[in-house]
């Protein structure tokens, strides 16, 4: 029976992990390039200056509520973030008004703004970062519900390969220190096991807060039985699941009153955290008696939550409003912030990313694994060369059409209409290219080609960005701008990762080859 | 093209031979298209629907206020959907398996009604 149970897990782990595999390849490749999306979107618009201004918080955000009140003073809503730190580089503002008659919901505008002189700062338009993160829980030319499904879909899947992995590897703790490189297939399992149980924590960990991240949707009739259905009650329970607090949504306009000075509340906050330590400033309705101005902390936590305090604004008084923060609460929000990784500093920023990698190269390996195991047996099947080409267009195809998308960033003009677009779909032209070139070519020549382009799409970023702008190494690393040197330098690593692949995977195809070669004629003469 | 029935048997050899070093078992070896689909229909509906009725009643059951009742139930429901997802790919025979889902979810949905909303 034990035997039994073991394969049967087996059979799970195989095939559950073949046919999800090359999502889940797309969405932590993609997801691991989320925890440097601060880094990215700097790269990304090279417009900014080399070094950013030591600005005081108080006076960007006094030039940001300023600029909000002239652009829309009717409006519902005005947030404004001063810059401070790394998960809030740039001095932004959203307003957003009162829906239209009609029903239509109220107009709404961001954008970034000059933390000296208050005016719109004009960037290269680009996804960034930012677009790498979301396409790894919402893919991307999809409705994001959609995308949202399939990635859950996916993301129990890997829940269920993770468990049964622990289950089918019985010598788990000894087969830990195994290593047995140039064994055929061995390697592979041994390098795939390596990855899978030496990062499993955080394996296990970035499932389920995946899932528990998008439970509203994949758990809707869960919520819906206590809450009932319907965005606005579904809120009633994301609000204090995500933010520990009810939030005001009500676009009623209530009477028009004068609004207490912002001076004394930013310096309560002041008081409370510290100077230069505030998230946002994010003020409902104002102007009207119920105006309320909410001041966040800038300081994230493995507990995630920021510290808060909400004012009346008309008469400035804090406004009572407790967290709701119960043991389920803490460990629900503490597996978001662990997913998220917001409050990481440099050292354990890189420790993500390379358990991202790792993960990644688990999935990557695993696939590999599949086909090295059943070549013998079923090389020449449809069913197998359409894994291998597969295999080939994403684990080397995908990483390249990250590369060609940081390209894009570049070598897109800058004045071209729907430009941010434009950089995903060279991204997604470039994967596309390289899966029609995996179904074209043989499978170990694709395989050292496309290891030799990824490491060339890679290797030259550095120069593209030297050519195309002055944000390249040579500035950056005399002016210890780490941020910015830091993705030239990790793509060069990349370009140099690949290009010992490509060699590996030469020689192995010049090994195997003179034996392929000589096999039609010992076939002939056989018959 | 083969059939889907052939692709299937093809799978099914597949799982045998990929753990050569163990003797294939006695419970795989009558694994039909017809069960691997029920398996995987049980999986993933099956799972879902237990992972739901179990949690609607730990949202709807627990001494909580109902904010937490709710956190906790989606905390569990993915825990949840996991075990069953395992469960369908291991009991045997066949009739176990399914008894081993619908007869919990039939439990947690009845009570979880005869509970009602709080």
């Amino acid at each position: 029976m034990k035997e039994g149970f073991r394969q049967s897990m087996s059979w799970l782990h195989t095939w559950g992990g073949l046919l999800m595999g090359w999502i889940l390849f797309f969405v932590f490749l993609t997801g691991t390039a989320g925890y440097v999306e601060a880094e990215l979107d700097r790269w990304m618009r090279p417009e900014k200056p080399l070094v950013a201004a030591e600005i005081a918080q108080a006076d960007a955000l006094a030039l940001g509520l300023k600029f909000v009140q002239e652009t829309m003073p009717n409006a519902r809503r005005w947030l404004v973030s001063p810059p401070g730190g790394r998960e809030q580089p740039e001095l932004r503002y959203f307003v957003e008004g009162y829906p239209e008659t009609g029903g239509a919901p109220g107009k709404r505008q961001s954008g970034f703004l000059n933390p000296e002189t208050g005016e719109k700062v004009a960037y290269r338009a680009t996804g960034g970062g930012r677009l790498l993160y979301r396409m790894h829980y919402r893919l991307h030319y999809i409705p994001t519900t959609a995308g949202e499904w399939i990635v859950g879909f996916c993301a129990m899947v890997m829940f269920a390969a993770l468990v049964t992995g622990v289950i089918i590897h019985a010598r788990i703790f000894k087969d830990f220190f195994t290593f047995r490189p140039g064994t055929g297939h061995r390697n592979w399992l041994d390098a795939h096991n390596l990855l899978g149980v030496l990062s499993l924590p955080f394996h296990l960990m970035i499932t389920y807060s995946g899932l528990l991240f998008i439970c509203y949707l994949y758990m809707a009739p869960v919520i819906a039985s206590e809450y009932g259905w319907g965005e606005d009650n579904r809120r009633a329970f994301t609000d204090i699941m995500f933010s520990g607090r009810p939030f005001d949504r009500s676009t009623e306009r209530a009477a028009p009153a004068p609004s207490a000075p912002l001076g004394p509340m930013l310096a309560e906050a002041d008081r409370m955290w510290g100077p230069d330590n505030i998230g946002f400033v994010d003020i409902t309705r104002p102007g009207t008696t119920a105006a309320r101005v909410r001041i966040l902390e800038g300081t994230r936590r493995v507990s995630g939550d920021r510290a808060e305090v909400l004012f009346d604004g008309t008469t400035g008084a804090v406004v009572d409003a407790p967290a709701v923060n119960p043991v389920p609460r803490i460990v629900s929000e503490t597996l978001l912030s662990l997913h998220e990784g917001l409050f990481a500093g440099p050292v354990l920023r890189w420790l993500y990313f390379l358990m991202g990698l790792m993960g990644t190269a688990m999935i990557g390996s695993g696939l590999i694994l599949w086909t090295k195991k059943r070549r013998a047996r079923l090389e020449g099947r449809l069913g197998f060369a359409l894994v291998e080409r597969l295999n080939v267009a994403t684990v080397c195809g995908l990483p390249t059409a990250v590369a060609a998308y940081l390209w894009a960033n570049r070598l897109v003009p800058v004045d071209i209409a729907g430009r941010a677009a434009w950089e995903a779909d060279v991204m997604f032209l470039t994967w596309a290219a390289l899966a029609i070139h995996a179904a074209l070519r043989p499978a170990a020549r694709a395989w050292a080609e496309q290891c030799w382009i990824a490491a060339a799409a890679f290797g030259l970023i550095p120069l593209v960005n030297a050519l195309t702008t002055d944000r390249h190494l040579g500035a950056s690393l005399p002016a210890g701008q780490w941020e910015l040197a830091a993705v030239d330098l990790t793509c060069l690593a990349f370009g140099a990762g690949f290009a010992v692949a490509g060699r590996v995977a030469g020689r192995r195809r010049q090994e195997t080859a003179p034996v392929k070669r000589m096999s039609p004629p010992i076939q002939e003469a056989a018959e | 093209m083969r059939g889907f029935g052939a692709v299937v048997r093809h799978i099914n050899m597949n799982t045998m031979t990929s753990t050569a070093s163990r003797p294939p078992s006695r419970a795989r070896k009558g694994a039909s298209p017809l069960e691997i689909i029920q398996r995987t229909v049980a999986a993933a509906l099956g799972g879902y629907g237990l992972a739901w009725a179990a949690s609607v009643l730990m949202a709807r059951g627990l001494p909580l206020s109902r904010y937490e009742a709710m956190q906790w139930a989606i905390l569990a429901s993915f825990l949840i959907y996991l075990c069953v997802i395992l469960w369908a790919f291991r009991a045997r025979p066949l009739i176990r398996m399914w008894g081993g889902i619908l007869a919990p979810a039939a439990v947690c949905a009845g009570l979880a009604w005869w509970v009602g909303p709080t």
